[in-house]
């Protein structure tokens, strides 16, 4: 089973390619990294059922954990990481501005990749550590690299808030394992018990570059400049497949690592309560800061911020339809926020503006993608048919079913989703609206299809939700029984301390 | 812009009292339970480390690892190697990358410019420094394939030599073209990737040892920490020369 | 020898509080490779040698000179540090 660790041997082969390659053909970058993420698609899935079947963990090294680094294949990764991959291969075929890109940005990009799928695949917190930090560093190139002279600026400032994260990340490991002596999450998730103030200020430590990837409050103040400064594909990539990662790492986090049987034991629980907190106020600060944003990007940027505080509710209420809930919006939000991305590529490039509200009428000459901007929108809404209204829905009926202070979050989830209605028809309506607007139309083939994909990937699930039954069903088994299925596949497949 | 910067003041006096709050929390707190440094030495991962017992830890404590035998699970001498390079090698991987991102964040980022002032430098200098950089370089090789007996290792080698490559620049401004430090990196980590898919289809597991141990000490010994290192010290130090190049940037 | 560690310490404290009080940036950096080799040297007495080494050549050479190669930058696109 260990060649499962072909998933990331791929990328990284590409990486190692693509500056000797560039030397001889300029688009080998290009081609060559969509070639390994589309290697990456086909094992995934090819690997798919029999990890459906029962998952399985990769040691790296032959050492047995918790001494070696070991990978965890479930579905609940594996899926995740066939969803990077497909995000990323979308957002390269979509990407309408790739004149005059280097080799290193692909090969940046590519790294990106990999970190995000390796965050998600990972069961050693030093080795996600390493992981956030490959992804770090590609993502302040990569967000400088923007096209936009804001580019420097914002990168900076998201540089600065993530590096002071990811040191507090590295306080965190450091505080657990001078505790523990140990890294690995399957051992640390049934150890001795732990000092509960201590163990809960390890968690909120181990958490932070995670909360700011997915721009919680108080993390989520460098979204408006790196959203601005970043192109489109790769503000795509930051809210499609950092967020991604990042919503994932800390399910297994909050629900593995500090799980209600471990040495964590309530401080676990005060996490989670953080979460619902913190993700409440997220839903109403990104959700409103959207609403008076003029430029593009920073409110699709902020309007991201939103669906992940949605998302960080659900993680807090920890339930069976909350976490199954947690699983529709992410597919929702990867999907929606890629389509969106790409459509406002297309109309920036088309139209040369950076504010939504001067693309008047531009629906018009552009039916289609307009058409499936509001698609998009519509799904990250929560319109019925599509699978971000699945999403809400259960995390609201968890919410409701556990009282008290999910009341709350369930409330914001609602106020926010109401300025998200509000913003998002006023776009779309913007776009359809009459006016003196001249553009010469042109066609771009790379564009439509992907698009449409991505519109028939937020439609199906939500139209016959049972499509996803066994991934979502066998993903919060998994994240809800992290003893029996997690700690004991790990530690029994070789031998324990 | 103003509007955003108040946002991040309040937000980081926020966090600020937040960390505080929970660090009184936890120095006040006498419930029982693990807090900082209460893992004693022989329940660390560590331990298992330093008596290369990772493998099959239940062997008896009392073991001595000693110099000139052979046998053991990893046979490096030192032993911050052998969790480098052997038991948590996949870190190493990362880390290797993590340079790799930022020497190709920085040929993305840096122009090219006109130089605009020329200085010749001194003769003491130009007959000083061949001196210091033969010095140098022979350190720098002698620390990467020492790595498994001494300190030190691919990280400091590759970048004792690349500091020399950078005192060149200095004294004659030679400077070699970026293609090359691309294609050593590239076939570097070829190389790297390559030892491990090597581990995967010989002992069933990425970065795996698949070569003998040896006596342990001995010049050649440790598997295959001598390759990996070389090619680590290889890509170390044309990353951090081209870094270098970038930030001279001359046409 | 705990002494020595302790004074080394201090010393690397107030280093480290003085680089932020430089008022040029070029003394700040300079002051910054003192520090680093003097982290260099605290790590070998806590008998750390491969991170001491480390420290040394990347800390105090290398970072020192690309901080210079920056500045020198900087002034030829026509920043002034008396400005």
């Amino acid at each position: 089973m260990n060649n499962a660790l072909l998933l990331l041997a791929f990328p990284l082969t590409a990486v190692f390619l693509i500056p000797v390659g560039t030397v001889f053909y300029k688009g080998f970058g290009r081609f060559l990294s969509m070639l390994s993420y589309l290697a990456g698609i086909v094992y995934g899935i090819y690997l798919f059922p029999s990890i459906l079947a029962g998952s399985k963990t990769v040691i790296v090294g032959n050492w047995a954990p918790p001494f070696g680094i070991n990978l965890f294949i479930s579905p609940f990764s594996l899926g995740l990481v066939i969803l990077i991959f497909s995000a990323a291969f979308i957002i390269m075929v979509t990407d309408l501005q790739n004149k005059g890109k280097s080799g290193q940005y692909y090969l940046l990009y590519t790294l990106f990749v990999m970190a995000s799928a390796g965050m998600v695949l990972t069961g050693d917190i030093f080795n996600l550590f390493v992981f956030l930090e490959i992804g770090g560093i590609a993502s302040f190139a990569l967000i400088a690299a923007g096209a936009s002279p804001m580019g420097s600026a914002g990168s900076l400032r998201y540089l600065i808030q993530a590096q002071i994260t990811s040191l507090s990340m590295l306080a965190g490991i450091i505080l657990i394992y001078s505790a523990s002596g140990v890294l690995n999450i399957a051992v640390l998730a049934q150890f001795k018990t732990f000092n509960p103030a201590f163990a809960f200020l390890a968690l909120a430590l181990l958490l932070f570059p995670f909360m700011l990837e997915s721009k919680l409050f108080p993390l989520h103040t460098w979204v408006g400049g790196a959203y601005l400064g970043a192109d489109h594909p790769f503000a795509a990539s930051m809210s499609g497949i950092a967020a991604t990662a990042a919503g994932a790492v800390m399910l297994r986090i909050v629900l593995t690592l500090a799980n209600p049987q471990s040495g964590f034991g309530t401080a676990g629980k005060s996490i989670q309560t953080m979460l619902i907190i913190l993700g409440g106020i997220t839903v109403l600060i990104g959700e409103g800061a959207a609403f008076t944003e003029k430029n593009f990007k920073k409110t699709l940027g902020y309007s991201s911020a939103g669906q992940m505080g949605i998302i960080a509710v659900g993680i807090g209420l920890a339930t069976k339809d909350a976490l199954a809930g947690v699983l529709f919006l992410i597919l929702n939000h990867t999907a929606a926020k890629i389509l969106l991305f790409s459509v406002a590529g297309l109309f920036s490039k088309v139209s040369g503006k950076e504010k939504w509200a001067d693309m008047k009428g531009i629906g018009r000459i552009y039916p289609l993608p307009a058409a499936l901007f509001a698609a998009g929108a519509m799904a990250l809404f929560g319109i019925p048919m599509f699978s971000g209204f699945w999403g809400k829905l259960y995390v609201l009926k968890s919410a409701f079913a556990l009282g008290g202070l999910a009341y709350a979050g369930a409330g914001a989830i609602l106020l926010g989703t109401i300025f998200e209605g509000i913003y998002f028809m006023k776009i779309s309506h913007t776009f359809f609206e009459k006016s003196d607007i001249s553009l010469e139309r042109k066609h771009y083939p790379f564009f439509g299809i992907p698009a449409l994909f991505l519109a028939a990937v937020l439609l199906a699930p939500g139209l016959f939700p049972s499509i996803l039954g066994p991934w979502v069903q066998a993903s919060v088994k998994e994240l809800l029984n992290p003893i029996s299925g997690y700690v004991h596949i790990i530690l029994t497949s070789g031998g324990a301390m | 812009m103003r509007r955003n910067e108040s946002l991040i003041h309040i937000a980081a006096f926020l966090l600020v009292i937040g960390l505080s709050a929970v660090l009184y929390a936890v120095f006040t707190d006498t419930r029982p339970g693990l807090k900082a440094l209460d893992a004693s030495l022989k329940e660390r991962v560590s331990y298992h480390y330093l008596l290369k017992t990772a493998g099959n830890p239940a062997q008896p404590a009392e073991r001595k690892v000693t110099v000139g035998k052979s046998g053991y699970e990893d046979g490096s001498a030192n032993i911050v190697t052998a969790i480098v390079v052997d038991y948590r090698a996949l870190d190493t991987l990362g880390e290797v990358l993590v340079l790799f991102a930022a020497s190709a964040g920085v040929g993305l980022l840096m122009s090219k410019r006109k130089r605009k002032i020329e200085t010749e430098a001194s003769p003491i200098v130009t007959t000083a420094v061949p001196m210091i950089m033969l010095f140098a370089v022979v350190v720098g090789l002698y620390i990467i394939f020492h790595g498994h007996l001494s300190p030190g290792g691919g990280f400091p080698g590759g970048a004792i030599i690349a500091s020399a490559y950078m005192i060149q620049f200095l004294a004659f401004r030679k400077k070699f073209s970026g293609n090359l430090f691309k294609i050593l990196e590239s076939l570097a980590g070829l190389g790297i990737l390559g030892m491990g898919l090597a581990g995967l289809y010989t002992e069933g597991s990425f970065l795996a040892n698949f070569l003998p141990t040896g006596e342990l000490g001995a010049v050649f010994s440790a598997a295959g920490i001598m390759i990996l290192y070389a090619l680590i010290g290889i890509k170390v130090a044309s990353e951090l020369s081209s870094i270098i190049g970038h930030f001279i940037g001359e046409k | 020898m705990i002494y020595w560690i302790a004074a080394v310490g201090i010393f690397l404290f107030l280093g480290g509080i003085t680089v932020i009080f430089q008022k040029s940036i070029k003394n700040a950096v300079i002051t910054f490779g003192i520090v680093s080799i003097t982290s260099s040297l605290m790590f070998a007495m806590m008998k750390a040698y491969d991170v001491a080494i480390t420290e040394a050549s990347i800390g105090a050479v290398l970072t020192t000179a690309l901080f210079f190669w920056t500045i020198k930058r900087l002034e030829e696109e026509g920043y002034n540090e008396k400005k």
